[in-house]
């Protein structure tokens, strides 16, 4: 009984009734946001290997977080400071040193966290919210400092594009083309960095590396075309977070899992259904003689 | 011939390890230049130090001024991001890539540049394949006509003939000969016998470099250069690589 009550209110409910509240309003617009810079910013990190990295990145956030509830500040702003002061260490770390200068930072980022929270006098109630996001209880203000962030990110990424694009697919070629790479390779981190920075409110340190990194895999699996990946991991991103959002709405559940395992079964779905049917690579004889190769 | 570029006492390592020691070289205009030596001898440190993407301890190395940002460069095979999903015209493309440039789009000019070369490698046909999906003959052939692109003085190759079978090998050593019709061509190899019948300069490197006009090279320098007896084509001009013994 309970049940047929719920599933009739969920079909009677307006979507436009939803949208009229705020904090959806702000949702909808966060989650939009944080696909974006995942498309844009997901695919160098995937190609160019940085993962890793970008976990390093995400979780030294927690050390800022820390500091900046002990100070009484805005967590954003403790997050952003120390995600991008990783970034500076990170980005002139020698090649051979930094995986291992990266799990350091990611252990002693989160330690610094721990011990300020716990020098904190009092309860800290939005911990929970930056360790595991909820896009449904993003600010007004947070929203516009993540448009903000989303707009840096986006206009360099398209302006240097193609320097970019060419020390992620030949370092070496770069430089010997005379391109400042490692002023590159440093934008790009901090451009990693930002990003970051607005993807922890939508789904908290924890689950970052998932919003990075599953909507790139998804449009890895249906595109050769970097540009096109970049599209279509926007595109994905788009249906992850804003499916995720309405389902977390519905069922009650925390908004930054719901996004990050619509992502994964979408991701289970694709490959398996790639496994089921390949793309015919079949040869197809005509009158005997001519042998005609179909790929795609 | 006028030189292009003039390497003078060049001394470079890794860590503390001393690669190359007092190193000299010059490159003429339209010369061929063989680049031989055991494995850890330092030649593709030495292309590298040449193209300037790494620099020298010691010593200089003068590009001159003409010639700054027209130097080809064939990595081996294998060096760039194979997990970078590209295709064999971008690849190209971004040999248009240079200091002036790397920010905007790409001109009209570069596009019809590509095209053109990729012709010339006889690749325009298979230009919108994944780079991923050619065979490593097909590949080198994007990556030649990646350094052609931006119409070197220079094109450097470093070991071209590892991963190629013996009939591209022929090819790649006729367009190689048209190509130094124009420009001067330098190659590190360890397999210096195809190029035998059109270099004009050998250098030996181990460490220390010894460089000769064709035909000087003689088997004392070898042995000394590999630390032990190494056999070289050597009968009879034209596939010759050491002077008459």
């Amino acid at each position: 009984m309970i049940f047929q009550a719920w599933f009739l209110e969920l079909t009677l409910m307006p979507m436009g009734n939803i949208l009229s509240y705020e904090f959806m309003q702000n949702a909808v617009l966060t989650g939009i946001m944080a696909s974006i810079v995942c498309g844009v910013i997901g695919p160098f990190i995937v190609t160019k290997r940085m993962v890793f990295i970008s976990g390093g990145l995400s979780h030294t956030a927690f050390g800022g977080l820390g500091i900046a509830y002990w100070l009484g500040v805005k967590p954003l702003y403790g997050a952003t400071a120390f995600v991008l002061l990783s970034a500076g260490i990170i980005g002139n770390l020698k090649e051979k040193m930094s995986d291992l200068f990266i799990g350091i930072l990611w252990a002693v980022g989160v330690a610094i966290g721990i011990i300020f929270i716990h020098m904190t006098p009092g309860y800290t109630p939005d911990l929970m919210t930056f360790l595991f996001g909820n896009i449904l209880m993003i600010p007004r203000t947070d929203v516009i400092i993540t448009f903000i962030l989303v707009l840096i990110v986006t206009l360099t990424v398209f302006i240097f594009y193609r320097g970019f694009v060419t020390i992620t697919l030949d370092e070496e070629y770069a430089r010997a083309r005379k391109l400042p790479v490692k002023a590159l390779n440093m934008a790009l981190i901090i451009l990693i960095a930002l990003s970051i920075v607005t993807l922890i409110q939508v789904v908290g340190i924890i689950l970052v590396i998932a919003l990075l990194t599953i909507p790139v895999a998804v449009a890895g699996e249906m595109s050769l075309n970097f540009k096109q990946i970049i599209w279509l991991s926007i595109g994905f991103g788009i249906i992850f977070c804003l499916s995720g959002l309405f389902i977390s709405y519905l069922l009650e559940l925390p908004s930054g899992a719901s996004i990050i395992l619509i992502g994964g079964m979408f991701l289970i779905f694709v490959k398996g259904a790639k496994k089921l049917f390949p793309r015919q690579r079949a040869i197809v004889s005509h009158e005997g003689s001519r042998t005609k190769c179909s790929t795609q | 011939m006028e030189h292009l570029i003039e390497v003078t006492n060049v001394s470079f390592g890794y860590e503390d390890i001393p690669v190359l020691e007092d190193v000299s070289l010059n490159i003429f205009e339209k010369d061929f230049v063989l680049i031989i030596g055991p494995n850890g001898g330092g030649k593709t440190t030495l292309l590298k130090l040449i193209i300037g993407i790494i620099k020298p301890w010691m010593g200089s190395i003068h590009i001159h001024k003409d010639v700054s940002g027209r130097v080809g460069y064939v990595p081996q095979y294998a060096s760039f991001n194979r997990n970078f999903p590209i295709s064999a015209f971008e690849m190209v493309l971004t040999g248009c890539i240079n200091t002036q440039n790397y920010f905007g789009k790409y001109k009209k000019d570069d596009i019809e540049k590509t095209g053109r070369i990729l012709e010339k490698v006889n690749m325009y046909a298979r230009r919108h394949e994944n780079i991923n999906n050619l065979s490593g003959g097909q590949i080198q052939k994007v990556l030649i006509a990646r350094a052609l692109v931006s119409e070197p003085l220079v094109l450097f190759l470093d070991e071209p003939t590892a991963s190629i079978d013996i009939t591209s090998k022929t090819s790649l050593m006729d367009f190689l000969n048209e190509l130094n019709e124009k420009m001067a061509i330098a190659v590190v190899t360890h397999d210096p016998t195809p190029f035998a019948p059109t270099y004009r300069h050998i250098a030996c490197l181990n460490k220390n470099l010894y460089f000769h006009e064709r035909g000087e090279l003689d088997t004392h320098v070898l042995e000394y250069v590999y630390g032990c007896p190494v056999e070289l084509l050597g009968h009879g001009i034209p596939h010759t690589l050491l002077k008459k013994h």
